[in-house]
């Protein structure tokens, strides 16, 4: 009946010829795929490079207006256009040139001196200037709060690296050069970065089944996470000690031993805290392998098979290593930047510049104790073992006081723990401006009124 | 319409040993029209019974029901596996009931509702059945209507069935015996390796389906 017309070796001759053709096809397709995820992937990559790259330029051309405007007390307050070059023009916001007397032009960087030329209003500003030389025009007010133009002079990235950061510290404490000597480091190592340059389609399919892309994603994940965290810890880093510097007591000594007795007592604890989180994170990442493409999570056999499949791929190994490496990456940049704090802090230096970097870890003490037990199941005791507060006790309040005693309000956005308007509160009692930090509308105009200053 | 009682007398005859050729001559020497004739034996040819549908060899049914289960229970979906052996099961007798009443346009109906039936239990069985039901209508018409589509849907669904199982278990072999002495590689290459099994699937269900109606006589 069926199947008796034609025969076995038939259906064999036809199905073989078919399954070549499904086989071509799939290769075709499977190459188009390939080439085409291989030209996004470079693509990206060269993308989010060169945005980084710029970003961290306009960091330093803007750290730059701030040295000239602060160097000739100009107002803080200025507007910006940046100037855009093609073949033949030179296009800016022409607004920005209307009611000027002086342009500031021709700016040293290294004493942010400027030459002073009156504006020629016979002339388009372009024409006065060359301002394919420059990469941004800046209008703000000068002493006499007349309208002045400052023409922010275009720079090689060598040059931009030497730029340093503007800070209300002075430039040359101790605390201030390893500052910047790291923000150096950073932008140095994003700046030198090079695009991946892009490859034949014949070479990109060999290179996409030797898993070079997967490896390559992986590296720049890692790349950036790492110039994220290092820029972070050391913004954190000027922003403690822009604070400490705002408020310098006059009795410095005596906060330098305040200070290091706090460190000296908690240093210890932090470290038990980074030990326990490395270990906590060992734990979650080798329970989270098993989910890491959605498979694997609904036990069946047909889960379990597909789970040991791709562990053997290298799309998966790619991402079981990022995952690993990332983990390691947070812990060893919070260990080492710890690590490195602390051998530092008996360094020979003035004394404003050794209490900035005993704030400065002090509040990284702070900061890695008020995390600490974000992943343990019983968070509130954890703590307030950590805080060497009384068990019973209540949580919100030994967070709160523990950050006033640490005396940063940085803090009060570190916990989950407390009331941040509370915190606020708690540091407007020394300082008004903190009212301004404060959500609430009616606490915050009861703060600035000065009706709760003594905590009513 | 073709003639029942015809298709009945041809159908007594058949069973005393007379071959269809045999029996459309004399029926023409009676004065009955070919066309006539020819629409009897069609229709006798798509009628199914229960009896027809059991020489299908048992262990091929058996190893069908095993299939559905293992393959439910893989796939997380076992409950719907038994709830689909039981509407298979019911199936069947529900269809040979309607042939018995000659409700010829229920039956078919019933044919079409059962494969969405699959759908609502189970989406994954329902691409199986919806699989078999085109072959099926590939095959109905390749022997030019002179078999019963709703046996034919069964034979294609057992052999789906079990070529599944078969692929499933070799690719389980594959995974859990090969992969783990491989070093880490592209996924491409881990996937190369399932090639042949890709290429048995049409030669399995082909085999199979022949096993299935090797003994199958539609009268």
């Amino acid at each position: 009946m069926i199947g008796k017309r034609g025969g076995i070796a038939r259906f064999f001759c036809v199905w073989s010829i078919i399954f070549v053709i499904f086989l071509i096809v799939t290769i075709l397709i499977g190459s188009g795929y390939v080439v085409n995820f291989a030209e996004k992937q470079q693509k990206s990559i060269s993308e989010t490079l060169q945005s980084i790259q710029d970003n961290t330029k306009q960091q330093k051309y803007n750290h730059l207006t701030k040295f000239i405007t602060s160097k000739h007390n100009f107002s803080d307050d200025f507007q910006e256009s940046p100037l855009l070059i093609t073949d033949n023009q030179v296009l800016f916001d022409q607004n920005i040139a209307d009611n000027i007397e002086l342009v500031y032009t021709n700016c040293n960087i290294n004493t942010f001196n400027c030459e002073q030329v009156p504006r020629n209003y016979q002339l388009p500003l372009q024409e006065q200037f060359n301002l394919k030389n420059f990469q941004t025009i800046v209008k703000t007010k000068n002493q006499e709060n007349k309208d002045i133009l400052i023409l922010i002079p275009k720079l090689s990235d060598d040059a931009l690296l030497n730029i340093l950061i503007f800070s209300t510290i002075p430039n040359d404490l101790q605390i201030s050069q390893e500052i910047n000597g790291e923000f150096y480091n950073v932008f140095k190592t994003v700046l030198k970065k090079k695009s991946p340059a892009i490859t034949s389609k014949t070479e990109m399919i060999k290179l996409y089944l030797d898993g070079f892309f997967f490896q390559q994603i992986k590296e720049s994940v890692l790349f950036y996470t790492e110039i994220g965290l290092k820029l972070g810890s050391l913004n954190s880093a000027l922003e403690v000690a822009e604070e400490e510097y705002k408020y310098l007591p006059n009795n410095v000594n005596q906060k330098v031993e305040e200070y290091q007795q706090t460190i000296d007592f908690y240093y210890q604890k932090a470290q038990q805290a980074l030990q326990k989180s490395k270990q906590q994170s060992k734990q979650e990442q080798s329970q989270n392998i098993q989910s890491l493409f959605g498979y694997g999570q609904d036990n069946t056999l047909v889960d379990k098979s597909l789970s040991k499949l791709f562990s053997k791929s290298d799309i998966s190994k790619a991402f079981i290593e990022l995952g690993l490496e990332l983990g390691k990456l947070r812990q060893s940049t919070q260990e080492n930047a710890l690590n490195q704090a602390y051998q530092n802090r008996n360094a020979v230096e003035s004394e404003t510049s050794k209490l900035l970097r005993l704030k400065i870890l002090q509040i990284h003490i702070a900061k890695i104790l008020i995390s600490s037990c974000e992943d343990e199941t019983n968070r509130q005791s954890c703590l307030l073992n950590t805080l060497n507060c009384k068990s019973g006790d209540d949580v919100n309040n030994c967070v709160l006081n523990f950050i006033v005693k640490i005396n940063s309000p940085s803090l009060c956005e570190h916990s989950r723990f407390i009331d941040q308007d509370q915190c606020y509160l708690e540091f407007s009692k020394i300082d008004s401006s903190f009212c301004a930090r404060i959500r609430d509308d009616y606490l915050k105009s009861q703060c600035e009124s000065g009706a709760l200053v003594n905590g009513e | 319409m073709a003639n029942k009682k015809l298709a009945d007398w041809i159908k007594n005859e058949e069973l005393q040993g007379y071959s269809d050729e045999e029996l459309e001559k004399t029926l023409l020497k009676r004065g009955y029209a070919k066309e006539e004739v020819e629409k009897a034996i069609l229709y006798l040819r798509q009628k199914f019974h229960l009896k027809a549908l059991l020489h299908i060899p048992i262990y091929l049914i058996i190893i069908f029901f095993v299939s559905l289960l293992f393959l439910g229970w893989a796939f997380g979906e076992f409950v719907n596996s038994i709830i689909l052996s039981a509407i298979l099961i019911i199936s069947v007798l529900i269809m040979d009931f309607f042939d018995k009443k000659n409700m010829d346009l229920i039956s078919w109906t019933f044919l079409i509702v059962l494969d969405i039936l699959f759908l609502f239990v189970s989406p994954l069985f329902f691409i199986v059945a919806i699989a078999s039901f085109i072959l099926a209508i590939g095959l109905f018409f390749k022997e030019k209507r002179q078999v019963n589509l709703y046996l034919i849907n069964m034979s294609l669904l057992i052999s789906l069935f079990i070529t599944a199982m078969i692929i499933f278990l070799v690719y389980l072999g594959i995974v859990y015996g090969i992969i783990p002495l491989l070093p880490t590689t592209s996924l491409t290459y881990l996937l190369l390796i399932f090639l042949p099994i890709i290429y048995a699937i049409p030669p399995l269900i082909y085999f199979l389906n022949k096993l299935c109606l090797s003994k199958l006589k539609i009268n």
